[in-house]
C-alpha cells in the first residue's frame, strides 16, 4: 500500500513537474501576429455603373483586423487561428430605428479565416494530418490555377485577387520520398465563390440617360433562342410607339437571380489528390479534383410578363417602387444560376535555371469533365406559357484550361511575370466561352526596397478589352505599408449583339467591375 | 562534412605546426573552424537597415543552416511569415504567407539583397573561407593578423573575387573583413564586435557591421541567439517543413 | 490532348453523365401538371387577374336554339336566275403570328345578301376568326362588336356580279375603316389621324373597332382590305346553292389601340383551303341566320 502510494506520488510528481514545465514555456509556444488594414476607394467612373451617371463616389471605407494565432502545444502539433474583423465604414441604416444602434451606422463582419490543427508524423513518421477550416493553394502558376479548385475565390474584394473562401477540410499529406509528397484532400461540404459587387450588373438592365430600360441581359441562347426573345422583344416594343426607346413602353421590374444551391448530402462532396515530383530543377505534379465549379453558371431564366389589364389601379398612397405600371406591360425577369458538377485532371511543373538570364518557366493545365448544363427559358404573358426554350449551355465535353509563364528578375531593379492564360477563373466553356489572355506583372523596387512600383494587368486576346493595375507601395518603416493605386477596365460596356451572350467583352462589361483608384495602409505585427 | 574534413586536414597540420608561426592557410583555417565549422547551425538576429539619411528598419529573422541546406524565416515586418529553404545551390523556395503557398524561385535571386540590407543571401550563409579563398599574410599586429584572400582554384565560388580579412589573435574570430570587385574597388565591409560566448568553447561576435563603402548604406545586425550542433535534421530543410503550420 | 480525351471518353469517364437540365427544371417549377397553369411558385399574382378575362361569349356556331319550325325554303326557284335572299358563309384560311409563331386561323364571314338584277349584295352579320394554337392556355380570341356590325353592314357591302343563274367570276375589294371603299391600291395608313381613315362604326375611334379577349384584353382600331377573288360558279341543280372555293388577299393594319400593346401587327398569311357557301333562303335577317348557325347550311353540297 505504501509502495503504491509512494509509486503514484512520484508519478504525480512526474507528471505536475512535467506540466509544470509545459507551462514555463508556453509563451515561447504561441505566437500572435495580426495585421490592421484601412482601404478607402473611389470610383473614378461613371459609364460602368447600372445607370449612366451613377459614379465618382466612394466604393470602400474600410478598416479590417486580422489576427493569427499560432500554438504549438507539444512538438508536432500546430493550431491555427486567424480571424478577420472587417468594418465597413458605410452608413447602411435605411429607418429611423436602425440608427438607435451601431450595427447599421458601422456595420461589420466577424470572420474565421482558419481554425486547424495540423499533425506532423501521426501516425507515422511520414504522414501529416490537417484537419479545420483551411485554405489550399494548389497549381505552379501565380493566381491562375486551373488545378486549384478546392477553395473557392473571393472575389469580394476585387483588388485582392489571392483570397479565397476558407472551408473545413481533411488533408493527408504522405511523404514516401525525398522526390515525393502525396496529398488527398477531403471537402463535405461546398461552398460558392464569392462575387465583386459589380457581378449583379451582369443581369441588370441597360439604361438610357432617361433612365429607361433599353435592354436586358442576354441569355445563353442558341440562334434559334435568340429569334424567339427577339420576338417577343418585338412584340413588346411595339407598344412603345412614338418612342426611339423600342422598350419605353414597358415597366422591367428589378431581375431577381436565383441561386440553385448544391445539395449537402455526400454526392456534394469534393475530393482532391496529388503527387508531387521533385527531380532536379523540375518540379511537376500531376492531381485529380472531383467536385463543383465554383463560379455560378446560367441554368434557366423566365420572363413573366403582366399586361395593363390585369394591373390592379394604383392606391393613393405612396407605393413601393416595385408596383405594376397599370399603363404598361410589366415583365418581371427570375434567372437561376446552377454550380456544375466536374472532375478535373491536372498536371503543372515549374523549372528555374542557376542562370540569372534565364527565366524561371512553369506551366498549369487542367482537363475539365463537366456537367452538362442545359438552359432553360420560359416567357409568361399574365399567367400564360407564351415561350419555351431549352438549349445547352455547357456541354459534356471536356475542356482544357492552362497557363503557362515565365518569370525573371535582375537584382533588386526588376521582376517580370509574364503569362498566356486560357479561361479566366470563372469561364467554363459555357456560350461565353474559353477565352485566351495575356497576364502581365512588373514590379521594380527603389530606396532598398522602400519604395516598390508595380505594374500587373490582363488582355483578353479574343476581344481586346484589358485590365490595367498600377500600384505604388512605400514601406515607411519595416511592418508598414501605405499603398496607393488604380484599376482600370478597358473595353465596351455594350455587346456587340444585344442577343448574343458571347459577344459580351470580358473586361468591358460592367460586370467586370468599375475603374477604382485606392489608397490603403497596413500594419503587420 | 566535406567542410569538417578539409578542415580536419588543415588542423592536423595547425597541431603540428603549433610550436612554429601559423601560415596564412593555418590561420584562415582556423578561423573557419570557429566560425563556420558546426554540422549545423541556428541563429536568431535583428538585422536594422540605416540609410544614408540616418533612417532605420529592423526586420527580426532566424537562419537555420545545415551543410548548403538553408532555412530562412522572417519574424517581423512586412514579410512576415515568410520562408525561403535552399535545398541545393538550384534548389530554392520560397513560401508566401499571401498566397499560401511555396513556390520555387530561381536560385540566383539568392544573389539578390537580403530584405533590402547590404547582405546578399548567399553572403548571409558564406560557410567556407577555406573552401573558396586562398590567403596571404599581408600584416600583422599585436592584436590581428591581416590575411588578403583571392579565389582558391577548384575550390568552391567566393562571394567576391578578392577579400581581405583582419583575425583576432585571440580568439580567431574576423572581426573585419572587406571584399572588392573585379576592379579592385571595396564593395563590402564588415566590422564584427561584441564577442560572446554563447556556450562554452563557441565564441561569436554579437553584433556586425556591413557598410556598402560606395554608397555609405550600413546594416547592423544583432544576433540574439547563435546555436549550433545541435543535431538539426535534413528533414528542417523540406518543403514539408516550410509549410508546417502555415 | 484530343487524343487523350477520346481515350477517356472510351472509358467512360468522362462526365459520369451528369446533366443539369433547365428546361426540366422549369417544367417542375411552372408545369407541374404538364400543361396545366401553375401559379404556385412566386410568379407575381394580381387580384385583377384572378377572375380571368372577361368571359364574353365567343359565338358558338353550334350553341343556338333552333327554335321549332325555322324554315329557310325559299319555295319555287328558278336556277335561270338567282333572285332571292341569300345567306353566305366565307370561310377564309390562313395563318396569323401574334407573338412569334404562326398559328392556323380561320375566319369566317356571316352574310345575308340580296340578289337583285345582275348583282348579289351581300351585308355582313358577323365576322368569326378562330385562331387554332396548340396551347390550350393560349387563346387568341378576338370579338367584332355589334356596333362594328352593324356599321359594316350598313356601309360595306359586298356585291358580286351574277348573271342568269352563275356567280360571276369576281374580284371584289372589300375595306373596313378606309374614307374610299374602292381604294384598292394606297398602302394602309398607319395611324388614326391619316385623312384617309374614317370612324366606320362611329364610335369615337378611327377604322373599325374589334375587341380582343384574351390573351390581353382591349380594342383594336384598325383598316382593313381584303380582296375576295370568286371563280365563276353555277347554282346548284336546285337553285339553292352556290359553293365553292375561294382566294383572297388581306392587308390589315392598326390606327390604334387600347392598350396600345395591341397595336402590334399581326399579319395573316393566306393559306388553301378558303371557300364559301351561299345558300338561297325564304327572306331572313342576321338574328335568324346568327341564331340558326351552322345549321342554316345543312345539305350544302360538297364541291
Amino acid at each position: 500500500m505504501r509502495g503504491t502510494l509512494l509509486w503514484c506520488l512520484g508519478i504525480g510528481v512526474l507528471v505536475l513537474g512535467a506540466s509544470g514545465a509545459r507551462a514555463e514555456g508556453w509563451a515561447d509556444r504561441v505566437s500572435l501576429s495580426g495585421s490592421l488594414q484601412s482601404d478607402i476607394r473611389f470610383i473614378t467612373d461613371d459609364w460602368r455603373g447600372e445607370r449612366p451617371g451613377q459614379g465618382h463616389e466612394f466604393e470602400m471605407n474600410r478598416n479590417d483586423v486580422n489576427l493569427r494565432l499560432t500554438a504549438e502545444p507539444v512538438d508536432n502539433l500546430r493550431a491555427v487561428v486567424d480571424t478577420r474583423l472587417r468594418f465597413f465604414g458605410f452608413n447602411r441604416s435605411a429607418q429611423l430605428p436602425e440608427l438607435i444602434g451601431w450595427n447599421r451606422i458601422d456595420p461589420y463582419d466577424f470572420q474565421l479565416t482558419e481554425a486547424y490543427l495540423h499533425v506532423r508524423g501521426f501516425p507515422w513518421s511520414g504522414m501529416d494530418i490537417k484537419v479545420g477550416r483551411m485554405i489550399q493553394s494548389w497549381g505552379t502558376a501565380d493566381m491562375f490555377n486551373p488545378t486549384d479548385n478546392l477553395n473557392a475565390r473571393d472575389f469580394s474584394d476585387p483588388l485582392d485577387y489571392t483570397a479565397k473562401v476558407p472551408n473545413n477540410m481533411l488533408e493527408v499529406d504522405l511523404f514516401p520520398a525525398d522526390w515525393l509528397t502525396l496529398q488527398f484532400v477531403f471537402v463535405p461540404t461546398f461552398k460558392p465563390s464569392a462575387l465583386p459587387p459589380s457581378s449583379v450588373l451582369g443581369f441588370a438592365m441597360t439604361y438610357n440617360d432617361r433612365g429607361e430600360v433599353t435592354d436586358f441581359p442576354a441569355p445563353p441562347l442558341d440562334p434559334e433562342g435568340q429569334q424567339k426573345l427577339l420576338g417577343l422583344k418585338d412584340k413588346l416594343g411595339s407598344s412603345s410607339e412614338g418612342s426611339d426607346n423600342p422598350l419605353a413602353g414597358v415597366h422591367f421590374t428589378t431581375p431577381e437571380v436565383r441561386v440553385v444551391r448544391p445539395g449537402s448530402g455526400i454526392a456534394s462532396s469534393q475530393a482532391a489528390a496529388r503527387a508531387r515530383f521533385h527531380v532536379g530543377p523540375v518540379d511537376f505534379s500531376l492531381s485529380y479534383y472531383y467536385g463543383r465549379f465554383t463560379f455560378p453558371v446560367a441554368y434557366t431564366a423566365v420572363a413573366d410578363v403582366v399586361s395593363p389589364a390585369f394591373v390592379p389601379p394604383p392606391t393613393r398612397f405612396v407605393t413601393d417602387e416595385e408596383a405594376l405600371d397599370p399603363n404598361r406591360f410589366n415583365v418581371r425577369y427570375v434567372a437561376e444560376v446552377y454550380y456544375p458538377r466536374m472532375q478535373v485532371a491536372g498536371i503543372d511543373f515549374s523549372y528555374s535555371s542557376e542562370n540569372s538570364w534565364v527565366p524561371g518557366f512553369f506551366a498549369e493545365a487542367g482537363v475539365f469533365f463537366p456537367e452538362k448544363v442545359q438552359f432553360g427559358l420560359e416567357a409568361f404573358l399574365d399567367g400564360s406559357n407564351i415561350l419555351q426554350h431549352r438549349n445547352v449551355n455547357v456541354p459534356a465535353t471536356p475542356f482544357l484550361k492552362a497557363t503557362a509563364g515565365l518569370d525573371w528578375s535582375y537584382g533588386d531593379w526588376i521582376y517580370l511575370n509574364l503569362q498566356y492564360v486560357r479561361g479566366f477563373f470563372d469561364e467554363f466553356n459555357d456560350r461565353f466561352g474559353l477565352h485566351n489572355y495575356f497576364v502581365f506583372a512588373a514590379e521594380s523596387k527603389f530606396l532598398d526596397g522602400e519604395l516598390q512600383l508595380r505594374l500587373a494587368g490582363a488582355l483578353n486576346c479574343d476581344d481586346l478589352s484589358a485590365v490595367v493595375y498600377p500600384q505604388l507601395t512605400w514601406v515607411v518603416v519595416p511592418g508598414v505599408e501605405l499603398v496607393g493605386g488604380y484599376m482600370h477596365f478597358a473595353g465596351s460596356t455594350e455587346p456587340k449583339d444585344s442577343l448574343d451572350y458571347a459577344s459580351k467583352s470580358r473586361f468591358g462589361q460592367k460586370a467586370a467591375g468599375r475603374n477604382v483608384a485606392f489608397f490603403k495602409g497596413k500594419v503587420t505585427f | 562534412m566535406r567542410n569538417r574534413l578539409f578542415l580536419g586536414c588543415v588542423l592536423v597540420l595547425i597541431g603540428a605546426g603549433s610550436a612554429r608561426a601559423q601560415t596564412a592557410e593555418e590561420i584562415l583555417a582556423r578561423m573557419d573552424q570557429v566560425t563556420n565549422g558546426y554540422d549545423d547551425q541556428y541563429m536568431r538576429a535583428m538585422m536594422t537597415i540605416v540609410d544614408t539619411d540616418g533612417s532605420q528598419k529592423s526586420y527580426d529573422f532566424s537562419i537555420a543552416q545545415k551543410g548548403e541546406k538553408r532555412l530562412i524565416r522572417f519574424h517581423s515586418g512586412e514579410m512576415k511569415g515568410m520562408g525561403t529553404l535552399v535545398e541545393s545551390p538550384s534548389v530554392v523556395y520560397t513560401y508566401l504567407p499571401a498566397f499560401k503557398k511555396v513556390r520555387r524561385v530561381a536560385p540566383h535571386t539568392m544573389n539578390q539583397s537580403f530584405a533590402g540590407s547590404d547582405f546578399t543571401n548567399d553572403l548571409m550563409a558564406f560557410t567556407s573561407w577555406v573552401r573558396a579563398y586562398v590567403p596571404r599574410l599581408v600584416a600583422e599586429d599585436e592584436t590581428y593578423w591581416t590575411l588578403e584572400c583571392t579565389p582558391r582554384p577548384g575550390g568552391v565560388k567566393p562571394p567576391f573575387p578578392k577579400a581581405v580579412v583582419k583575425v583576432h589573435k585571440k580568439h580567431y574570430q574576423p572581426d573585419y573583413y572587406a571584399f572588392y570587385d573585379e576592379k579592385g574597388e571595396k564593395v563590402k565591409v564588415f566590422e564584427n564586435s561584441d564577442p560572446k560566448e554563447w556556450k562554452p568553447g563557441l565564441i561569436r561576435n554579437q553584433v556586425v557591421w556591413v557598410t556598402d563603402p560606395r554608397t555609405g548604406h550600413k546594416t547592423r545586425l544583432d544576433i540574439k541567439e547563435f546555436r549550433v550542433n545541435e543535431g538539426l535534421k535534413d528533414s528542417m530543410f523540406t518543403q514539408r517543413e516550410l509549410e508546417w503550420g502555415r | 490532348m484530343r487524343r487523350l480525351v477520346i481515350l477517356l471518353a472510351m472509358t467512360g469517364w468522362i462526365g459520369c453523365g451528369w446533366e443539369a437540365d433547365g428546361g426540366a427544371r422549369l417544367q417542375e417549377l411552372y408545369h407541374p401538371d404538364a400543361g396545366a397553369k401553375d401559379s404556385g411558385v412566386e410568379l407575381p399574382t394580381d387580384p385583377g387577374r384572378e377572375g380571368g378575362p372577361p368571359a364574353d361569349a365567343v359565338p358558338d356556331e353550334g350553341d343556338r336554339d333552333l327554335g321549332v319550325g325555322t324554315d329557310l325554303s325559299p319555295g319555287e326557284v328558278s336556277t335561270g336566275s338567282l333572285e332571292g335572299t341569300w345567306v353566305g358563309r366565307i370561310v377564309q384560311q390562313g395563318e396569323i403570328t401574334p407573338l412569334f409563331s404562326p398559328w392556323p386561323i380561320t375566319t369566317t364571314d356571316w352574310l345575308v345578301g340580296t340578289a337583285t338584277g345582275g348583282t348579289l349584295t351581300w351585308r355582313l352579320c358577323t365576322e368569326v376568326p378562330v385562331v387554332h394554337d396548340e396551347d390550350p392556355d393560349n387563346d387568341f380570341v378576338t370579338r367584332m362588336p355589334d356596333g362594328t356590325a352593324q356599321a359594316l353592314r350598313d356601309r360595306r357591302p359586298i356585291r358580286l356580279a351574277i348573271e342568269g343563274g352563275t356567280l360571276k367570276a369576281k374580284s371584289v375589294i372589300w375595306t373596313w375603316g378606309l374614307v374610299d371603299p374602292e381604294d384598292a391600291v394606297s398602302p394602309l395608313p398607319k395611324t388614326g389621324t391619316d385623312p384617309r381613315v374614317e370612324d366606320t362604326d362611329q364610335d369615337g375611334y378611327p377604322g373599325v373597332t374589334m375587341e380582343v379577349l384574351s390573351p390581353v384584353a382591349g380594342r383594336r382600331y384598325l383598316v382593313r382590305r381584303v380582296r375576295f377573288t370568286f371563280p365563276e360558279t353555277a347554282v346548284s341543280g336546285d337553285g339553292l346553292w352556290i359553293v365553292g372555293p375561294l382566294t383572297y388577299t388581306i392587308e390589315e393594319q392598326a390606327v390604334g389601340a387600347d392598350p396600345s400593346a395591341l397595336k402590334a401587327d399581326t399579319p395573316i398569311t393566306p393559306q388553301d383551303g378558303s371557300l364559301f357557301v351561299f345558300r338561297r333562303v325564304s327572306p331572313v335577317d342576321c338574328d335568324v341566320l346568327m341564331a340558326l348557325g351552322e345549321a342554316a347550311f345543312d345539305g350544302a353540297p360538297t364541291r
